[in-house]
């Protein structure tokens, strides 16, 4: 049944469509309505003082004092109806921005559910976790301020000038002068862009990841006693990031110092202009004093606009990083069993656009058979060993296991019946005995104990503070191999019929080369094994022994066939050997 | 202590502002004048009312208003630009110094240094920094130069409400400052606690392809839902507790303007018939106080921007009060390369047991020394120690004689050439990878080398050749190959004294022999120090050194060790096994 929701659920959410942060709000469209109301209505109520105030004074005027305390209690009243529309704004703006968080997090995982793994293994090691927690963080700066504070910034100035027209159009005309004079300037400085402010992130993002580099490489610049002023990328992006400082700097500050000097010089023109109206007898005292507030009023145009494009810019980026999860494919689900567990490739071509293609590859690989998959590096054999797992669906022909498309396999039993064991080990911040148990939660201790003696792992496990009840955080305090072989007790217990196995694997942590040897060979027991072969020694008792180069499989057989065609897999076998041989 | 100090640091954006800056003198001026505007409405208000007003007012007030604009004007183009070049220069000469800091730092200090502290150094925290000299600095005191200046002249006009405002902002800052103390604290708590939930639900993500291989994914959905389902809910706990008091500092200024102006307006409606003079008095404060309302605005953004700028400080500080190693003078090259470890005892700063407890031996020039041993046992620390990644805790090591403490930082690392497990390839040209930083060496030397390391070809083999980008990481490069460019490196270099960690290790099986036809080319004539787990590698050797937890448990060579030595045979027959139960 939850698998029927989260169908229907990653239907709605992916779809093809992607599903930006406009798409998501729409589900809270009431609710951003009544945020964008009251801050609009806020913000006009910020004429409100200036209005009282020229109102008093000319009651005052004119000897009519005992209305000037409902003046000041209309005053309090309507400081008070702000402070609330700001209250209901800010409260509900955070309130969706949570819903949305939610929403995003919960798209990003139905999204990796169904993408092809190969997809979600080339993206960057630490990059779900950024956006999951950083990136979707960053959203609510957009909702709950940046909105709501646009919304206003926008209102508040025209509201302020609508209510000047309303009281003297010769006043209002002199009072945006320089308020248009500032939009120019704002206009001018947008326009010398140019993709300006575009190159200047982007050289400080090299010169970050430079940096980074160059952190990474601190061995071999001690050792090498690099100097620093040699480290060209370094310098290069400190070049380019001052060039980039400079034209910026000097084609935008005239315009961004009067943006600054026009929005803050707002009574300039219109404050003499009024005192000579009044000279003139054209205009009254508290006109004159309404204009005065008013205009001193509009100076918060600048402050509340500069930061605002800063802020959306970064929100553009947030949003595009977001939105490069949610937009990896989805592959199609089916619901069959299998019949039997022979698998066949027919006719497959692939090509992942990353180079490592695979054109008309066939491989008939019968049940509890051992092939390896050979030839150099490049040449396409993990590739193809991950599309027999499904990371990818190939582009033509198919993969069947027991005569059934993978496509068209129900995934719960297809991961039952492959184990892959690949060289990059996740183990979760649970149990050791959790994290073992993971393709089968009701197992017994004693299966669970068992698996892990067959590991080679039960005696470190033994050796932790609580040992399988220790929690792991995220797989530290354990060594490469020792993490290599709870994840092998993993795949021990799931005891799939069929294992896909990197060979590299036995080599990651030269130190339990040993005991990782042992694990591997118990597991693949009387198993269909697919072996990524990159030491010729270690396959030449296979079955089958299958040749790759450039994508194509060129020579195929057993180990003494292929040697007998003394063709490329003899070559390679020969510089096998002497490599062995090696001695310092 | 103050040897210390890394030579050329610019603390510029490290420094708090000082009064003798001549920029932050005119970004207060520039507030003075900014504020003038509103007394000047003001005082032509009050001169109006009080109706000395006649057409020289309304000149003499344009007047003063261009002349502020026009001074204005000049102040600000002479400084913002200023400014602006400043900080970023700034920025800069920040972002190399904790670079020659990182690289002054031993290996061992900079290895304990979390690379996310690192990654936030060189990302937002010089940004935050720069953003401060630029433009949070210089707007706090524009803004609090034109708020005080505006609530004096409200003051000067009518001192009782001015007083009333100060009073009221001043006390309900003081006790939402209290009360958001308290909930700060309580968020955090709440903020840790939220913390599993968090971890838990970016594995559902991050571990989705176990999940799915082990047909978990789908059964974690429910699992994943509740924890985003309690995030969400710990977070709207903290909004509604946290929000009301942002947005009540947010009214407070509003508020006791308002509240201010209302007070004066209630005062004037008692006393009945007030004169003009009085109205103008009025006006002008009234009109000074709303005024206060903008500057004071910017302060609730500009104090969040002040708190990152200080983590920013305290994090980029720390990093620079990093002491270096103490380096010898030791120019001279020694005559011979022989090298001793004299009971050298080592332990990782914060581990109680030691990683070397008393390591002797001696490797003569020329010859091959080998070091074996299980994990852990101290074979990659001796490599280290020799080249003062590190420094040894008690003991000596020498070098030709010389303590290698005693070199200069130059002379020692010309006597090195290392190759490790992992070669790193900087995003340069291929040429600049194996040259290495140093100008001096011509093309022909490079391509020399190059052909020594069996890589040649595949370097010609590519667009660009020798002149072609390295991808970042040397990404484009397989393992082997990135290897092989390593090894050129070393042979370019031409140290007398070769150190091979697991060099031979298997990045590349298919390429493994052109790997090793370049390392033999790089030992040629050499004394080299070889860390190595395939023990067949070494069986030559002319010394053999078995290390077990920090100690040498017997020396010798490759038939003398497997008569001998009971340790040195089982790693044998263990290495001989893993070659044998291969299937």
């Amino acid at each position: 049944m939850a698998g029927e929701e989260t169908k229907t659920r990653s239907g709605v959410t992916g779809g093809g469509a992607m599903p930006t942060l406009k798409a998501l709000l729409d589900d809270h469209r009431l609710a951003m309505a009544a945020v964008v109301t009251c801050s609009v209505l806020a913000a006009a109520l910020e004429v409100a003082p200036a209005v009282i105030v020229s109102q008093a004074a000319q009651r005052l005027l004119d000897g009519r004092a005992d209305q000037v305390s409902v003046l000041a209690g209309v005053l309090l009243a309507v400081m008070a109806l702000t402070f609330g529309l700001h209250m209901i704004s800010a409260l509900v703006s955070h309130l969706v921005a949570l819903d949305v968080q939610a929403s995003l997090r919960k798209a990003v995982g139905m999204r990796l559910l169904r993408a092809p793994l190969g997809d979600v293994e080339q993206i960057e090691p630490g990059a779900v976790r950024r956006v999951l927690m950083e990136d979707v963080e960053r959203i609510e700066d957009g909702i709950a301020h940046l909105i709501p504070d646009l919304a206003a910034a926008l209102v508040a100035p025209l509201v302020v000038i609508a209510v000047m027209f309303f009281f003297d159009w010769r006043l209002a005309l002199t009072a945006i002068v320089p308020v248009v004079f500032a939009f120019v300037a704002f206009a001018a400085v947008m326009r010398s862009d140019n993709g300006l402010s575009r190159q200047f992130s982007d050289s400080q993002a090299e010169i970050a990841a430079a940096l980074q580099e160059a952190v990474s490489m601190v061995p071999v610049i001690k050792a090498f006693n690099v100097r620093q002023s040699a480290l060209q990328r370094q310098n290069r992006a400190f070049e380019a990031y001052r060039a980039v400082v400079g034209t910026w700097l000097s084609s935008n500050m005239n315009g961004t110092n009067a943006f600054f000097l026009a929005t803050t010089s707002t009574l300039l023109i219109v404050f003499p202009f009024g005192l000579f109206l009044l000279h003139q007898g054209q205009a009254d005292i508290s006109t004159l004093l309404f204009f005065a507030m008013a205009a001193f009023g509009l100076t918060s145009i600048g402050a509340r606009l500069f930061g605002a494009i800063g802020r959306l810019r970064i929100q553009e980026a947030t949003v595009s990083r977001i939105s490069q999860l949610l937009e990896l494919p989805q592959m199609p689900e089916g619901s069959q069993a299998p019949k039997g567990d022979d698998l066949c490739v027919e006719d497959l071509s692939f090509s992942p656009g990353n180079g490592f293609e695979l054109s008309n590859v066939n491989l008939h690989i019968p049940a509890g058979s051992r092939v390896a998959l050979a030839g150099p590096s490049g040449s396409g054999k993990s590739t193809l060993a991950r599309l027999l797992l499904r990371f990818h669906d190939p582009d033509k022909g198919r993969i069947t296991l027991g005569g059934k498309d993978l496509r068209d396999l129900d995934p719960e039993t297809l991961s039952a019946k492959i184990s892959a064991v690949f060289q990059d080990v996740f183990l979760f911040s649970k149990s050791i005995r959790q994290n073992i148990a993971l393709g089968k939660s009701d197992a017994p201790d004693r299966e669970v104990i068992d698996a892990a003696k067959r590991a080679h792992a039960d005696s470190f496990i033994q050796e932790t503070p609580e040992g399988y009840g220790t929690v792991l955080e995220r797989g530290e305090g354990l060594s490469g191999g020792q993490r290599q072989r709870v994840s092998l007790a993993r795949a021990l217990l799931k005891d799939a019929p069929i294992v896909v196995l990197d060979e590299a694997t036995a080599y990651a942590d030269p130190e339990s080369e040993f005991e990782i040897q042992k694990a591997l060979d118990e597991m693949t027991r009387g198993k269909t094994v697919i072996a990524i072969a990159h030491r010729l020694s270690t396959i030449r008792h296979f079955d089958k022994i299958v040749y790759l180069m450039r994508g194509r499989v060129v020579e195929q057989g057993t180990h003494e066939e292929l040697l007998a065609l003394n063709g490329h897999y003899a070559r390679q076998w020969q510089a096998h050997r002497e490599a062995l041989e090696f001695k310092l | 202590m103050n040897k210390q100090t890394v030579p050329g640091q610019h603390p510029a954006l490290l420094a708090f502002p000082s009064w003798n800056d001549r920029h932050l003198l005119a970004h207060c001026l520039d507030g003075l004048l900014f504020a003038m505007q509103a007394v000047v409405a003001a005082s032509g208000i009050f001169l109006a009312l009080s109706g000395t007003g006649s057409w020289w007012l309304a000149v003499a007030a344009l007047g003063i208003l261009c002349g502020i604009a026009l001074f204005r004007w000049l102040l600000l183009k002479t400084t913002v630009l200023n400014e602006y070049q400043q900080a970023y220069s700034d920025g800069l000469s920040l972002r190399a110094g904790i670079l020659r800091q990182l690289i002054r730092l031993s290996l061992g200090d900079f290895r304990s240094l979390r690379s996310g502290r690192l990654v936030r150094a060189f990302g937002e925290d010089i940004l935050w920094l720069e953003n401060n000299a630029s433009s949070v600095r210089p707007e706090i005191l524009y803004n609090s130069t034109a708020l005080i200046v505006l609530l004096i002249a409200a003051c000067i006009f009518a001192p009782g409400p001015g007083v009333a405002a100060l009073a009221f902002l001043g006390v309900g800052l003081l006790l939402l400052t209290l009360v958001h103390r308290r909930i700060a604290r309580g968020l955090e708590q709440r903020a840790l606690g939220l913390e599993k939930a968090a971890r838990s639900l970016s594995e559902f993500c991050e571990g989705m392809a176990v999940l799915r291989g082990f047909g978990r994914a789908r059964k974690s959905v429910p699992d994943f839902e509740q924890q985003i389902g309690r995030m969400r809910n710990g977070a709207r706990k903290g909004v509604l507790l946290a929000t009301p008091i942002a947005v009540t500092y947010r009214a407070l200024v509003d508020l006791s303007a308002a509240g201010a102006i209302a007070v004066s307006l209630l005062i004037a409606s008692r006393s009945g018939g007030v004169d003009t003079a009085a109205i103008g008095n009025l006006a002008a404060s009234c009109l000074l106080l709303a005024a206060t309302v903008i500057p004071a605005r910017n302060f609730a953004a500009l104090s969040a921007m002040l708190v990152l700028a200080r983590i920013a400080r305290e994090n980029v500080s720390g990093l620079l009060a990093y002491e270096e190693m103490n380096h010898g003078d030791v120019h001279q090259i020694p005559a011979r390369y022989d090298l001793q470890f004299e009971d050298v005892r080592f332990s990782y700063p914060g581990q109680s047991t030691r990683a070397m407890d008393g390591v002797s031996f001696e490797a003569k020039q020329g010859s091959l020394t080998a070091l074996v041993g299980p994990n852990g046992s101290g074979k990659t620390t001796c490599l280290q120690l020799m080249m003062r990644f590190r420094d040894v805790s008690e003991g000596a090591i020498l070098l030709g004689g010389t303590d290698v403490r005693d070199f200069t930082p130059e002379t020692l690392s010309s006597l090195f050439a290392p190759v490790y497990q992992e070669p790193q390839l900087f995003h340069d040209t291929v040429a600049a990878n194996i040259r290495l930083g140093r100008p001096e060496v011509s093309n022909e030397e490079i391509i020399e080398a190059a052909k020594a390391a069996a890589i040649h070809e595949t370097i010609l083999a590519r667009p660009g050749g020798y002149e072609a980008l390295v991808a970042p990481y040397g990404r484009d490069f397989s393992g082997g190959e990135r290897q092989r460019i390593a090894i050129a490196r070393a042979i370019l270099k031409d140290a007398p004294v070769v150190l091979l960690d697991e060099a031979t290790s298997a990045l590349d099986p298919e390429n493994e022999h052109l790997i090793q036809a370049g390392i033999r080319a790089l030992v040629r004539n050499k004394t080299v120090i070889a860390v190595a787990h395939r023990l067949s590698t070494i069986t030559a050797a002319d010394r053999i050194v078995v290390l077990d937890k920090g100690r040498v448990t017997a020396t010798g060579s490759h038939d003398e060790l497997l008569e001998f030595s009971p340790h040195y045979r089982s790693l044998w027959e263990r290495f001989n096994a893993i070659r044998m139960s291969h299937p």
